[in-house]
């Protein structure tokens, strides 16, 4: 997710309570496994964008829900390891 | 009016609020020691297994059943109970934190709809926290558990209650019919305060279903059985009995008694362990503005196994009442190796203080000689208070009695968690991770 500023390692602070919306960077479940996605949702189509092109999109298939887990707010960066 | 908001098989919930892996898997959660099952997902439910089915009779479900089992972990249920409780606090306006998982609210004075409004705060938590609850709404807290029980069965059962009533129930407003056929298909030990002696005795003189306890007459039941069985009934006829209780009295005693992960069979694994639990339990009385009177400490083996037998404790009272670790370690330790017998494969070991009573009374004395003056006492307590400021901001145990020995592998008498997830909330290093 580097070209929306987070990198390896960063501290993501996580809002539940905030509904997701259209671009906003959120925690989504994909496979039981927590991923880093910007959302998109226009007219009435939704899909995960990871923020490196060379990540394909993720989209909902036939009967699928997509977990949104929470929205990222903010990132605490790690100078020293 | 009351309700009770109840997290759903909490202690599941919550380990898979940070694992959505193991949504729709069976998976249960073990006691200390992992021996037994003490929270069931509704698929382990569904695989048979029973409340505290021993660890060793359900392992086979593992293999055969893709069965989950992970260690409880205390410290991610408890952090993840107040942030539930917070919430549901929003319900009304007094609440009652009855156990890690289940909270009385007052409604008193609430207006609106409180199906509604129980639902939306049922999806708040669900959203925010991440925990599916259950809450159950009635004019006494008694009725306010069997809602609640009725909320939760409706929604996990479909076709015993009528839909409508899953996840949020009020008995309040049902009509007469629809509350006797709601009562009528209850069992009569579901009801709080009824125990399995009492279900038993009732449902042998025919009173089988709580729509039964209902027409009883309250002078019959408290001469036929108990004031207590009588306050129950009372309350499912909609008499407030019972009250809320938001400030619980201070306890009367304390104790931290644990069983060992591996036998110990030396003084100084044992001194280790004593030292461990009369530290938690001082930390306890401090929390609660209580001094001690006495110490008592017990060792013993354990009954399941067949080596030879031993058991016992020892009273050792405090020369002055204190809440000082050092004191109290001093005295269960010395009462660990007056009670010790070399040769035994112990099992257990506790201390409980006892004679309890408030830090803001301090019975003056004379000073002779022999033991610490009341200034040092004094300059004691300022010490355990920067103790626990130190092992509250940095973690438990960051800072203990030397004689407490070091964490590790050397422990034998540490408890079994193999199976234990990460403090995800409260340790900076648990935290968990997303991937891009």
């Amino acid at each position: 997710m580097t070209e929306a500023g987070i990198f390896d390692n960063d501290i993501m602070v996580i809002d539940r309570a905030i509904r997701p919306r259209h671009n906003h960077i959120v925690v989504a479940v994909i496979d039981g496994e927590f991923t880093v996605k910007q959302l998109y949702q226009r007219a009435g189509r939704m899909k995960l964008k990871a923020a490196n092109p060379t990540y394909p999109d993720i989209l909902p298939k036939d009967g699928q829900t997509i977990e949104i887990w929470g929205v990222v707010t903010s990132t605490i960066k790690q100078f020293v390891a | 009016m009351y309700a009770l908001v109840d997290g759903n098989n909490f202690y599941v919930s919550c380990e898979r609020v940070f694992r959505p892996s193991l949504n729709g898997l069976p998976v249960v959660v073990l006691s200390n020691n992992d021996g037994c099952a003490i929270a069931r997902s509704n698929e382990a439910k569904a695989l048979g297994i029973k409340m505290g089915a021993p660890w060793f009779q359900i392992k086979h479900l593992t293999e055969s059943d893709g069965l989950v089992a992970l260690s409880a972990n205390f410290a991610l249920y408890g952090d993840l109970s107040d942030r539930m409780m917070s919430i549901a606090a929003g319900l009304g306006p007094s609440q009652e934190v009855y156990s890690i998982d289940e909270s009385f609210v007052g409604l008193d004075g609430v207006r609106g709809d409180l199906v509604e409004r129980s639902h939306k705060i049922r999806s708040r938590i669900l959203q925010w926290v991440g925990i599916p609850c259950g809450i159950g709404i009635g004019s006494t807290k008694t009725l306010a558990k069997l809602a609640n029980h009725i909320a939760k069965t409706a929604e996990r059962k479909p076709g015993i209650y009528p839909d409508h009533l899953a996840q949020v129930c009020n008995l309040s407003t049902l009509s007469p019919e629809e509350l006797a056929s709601v009562f009528d298909a209850t069992e009569v030990g579901e009801v709080w305060g009824i125990g399995r002696r009492i279900s038993k005795q009732l449902t042998d003189g025919g009173i089988k279903t709580v729509q039964d306890l209902v027409r009883m007459d309250p002078g019959t039941v408290r001469r036929g059985w108990s004031v207590v069985l009588e306050r129950t009934v009372r309350e499912l006829q909609g008499t407030q009995c019972i009250g809320l209780d938001d400030s619980p009295e201070p306890k009367k005693e304390i104790a931290c008694t644990r069983s060992f992960g591996h036998p110990v069979l030396e003084l100084s694994g044992l001194t280790e362990a004593v030292t461990e639990f009369s530290s938690r339990a001082a930390e306890k009385v401090r929390k609660q503005h209580s001094l001690a009177g006495d110490v008592m400490v017990f060792v013993r083996t354990s009954p399941f196994r067949k080596d030879p037998q031993y058991s016992r404790s020892i009273v050792v009272p405090l020369l002055r009442p204190s809440a000082d670790t050092g004191a109290i370690v001093q005295a269960a330790v010395a009462g660990l190796q007056a009670i010790y017998r070399p040769g035994f494969k112990y099992a257990k070991a506790g201390v409980m203080l006892l004679d309890l009573g408030p830090d803001s009374v301090v019975q003056g004395e004379l000073d002779f000689a022999e033991g610490e003056s009341l200034q040092d006492a004094a300059e004691k307590t300022r010490l355990m208070t920067a103790l626990d400021t130190i092992n509250q901001r940095f973690g438990k145990g960051t800072m203990k009695m030397a004689s407490a020995g070091l964490d590790g592998d050397r422990r034998v008498w540490s408890m079994k968690q193999e199976r234990r997830t990460p403090a995800y909330t409260t340790d900076w290093d648990d935290m968990p991770v997303a991937r891009a």
